[in-house]
């Protein structure tokens, strides 16, 4: 029998801290990283370490993406505690659209490089296909023969 | 007969995994193991729906196969 699910995700980085480990050796740590590089050129933005609030004050973060038209940015925490990855914005003003579809974007590209490099783990021939539904935004279809 | 993982990841980062050509229960442990490897990698996959394919859906995925394999072996007869 085969079936098909549906899923809702989600970003811990808790592998090395249930190890006594930094989370910053965390194999999802990298992975992280390289998702929001890809987020920053897909959608025109430049990573950095800091974002603003409304008032212009700067808040510290692992990483955060910012552009011309959108200086306070998008700031990514990882929890040292519990590996919990934190989106932070001060969306006030109307930014809570643009922020929201930077998070998912970084949400989704996280999701396709982990099923990729997961099924290649698991001795799958991996193929990737990216598509751009000018409605649905973009869409990743990765396929794994075995 | 060919197994495959059919994975559609959506712009909010929802997945729809499609489970074909294993046998039995076997894909229900398969997907078990991606989770886990997931959860590791820090993917945590929560899942809302698992839908078990209808019996004409599982004959039309061995047919298929079966097709391919008829189709291979008439390429490396020729």
């Amino acid at each position: 029998m085969s079936h098909i699910s549906s899923y809702d995700t989600d970003i811990v980085l808790q592998t090395a801290v249930l190890h006594g480990r930094p989370v910053e050796e965390d194999p999802g740590w990298e992975i992280l990283q390289e998702a929001i590089y890809a987020c920053a050129e897909e959608m025109d933005l430049e990573v950095g370490r800091t974002i603003r609030d409304y008032y212009g004050r700067l808040v510290y973060c692992d990483w955060s993406l910012s552009g011309p038209t959108f200086d306070r940015g998008v700031g990514i925490k990882v929890d040292r505690k519990t590996g919990r990855v934190m989106f932070l914005c001060d969306t006030y003003g109307g930014y809570d659209l643009l922020a929201r579809r930077i998070r998912d974007r970084i949400v989704q590209n996280f999701t396709a490089l982990c099923v990729t490099k997961a099924l290649s783990a698991l001795n799958y021939d991996v193929e990737l296909e990216e598509l751009r539904d000018p409605i649905e935004g973009k869409k990743v279809f990765v396929k794994g023969v075995l | 007969m060919t197994r495959e993982i059919r994975i559609n990841i959506g712009a909010e980062g929802r997945m729809t995994i499609e489970f074909v050509g294993f046998p039995g229960e076997t894909c229900f442990d398969e997907a078990e193991l991606l989770a886990g490897i997931l959860k590791e990698m820090g993917l945590w996959a929560v899942p809302i729906t698992v839908t078990p394919k209808t019996a004409e859906e599982i004959a039309l995925e061995v047919d298929e196969a079966g097709q391919e394999i008829d189709e291979k072996k008439r390429v490396s007869h020729s």
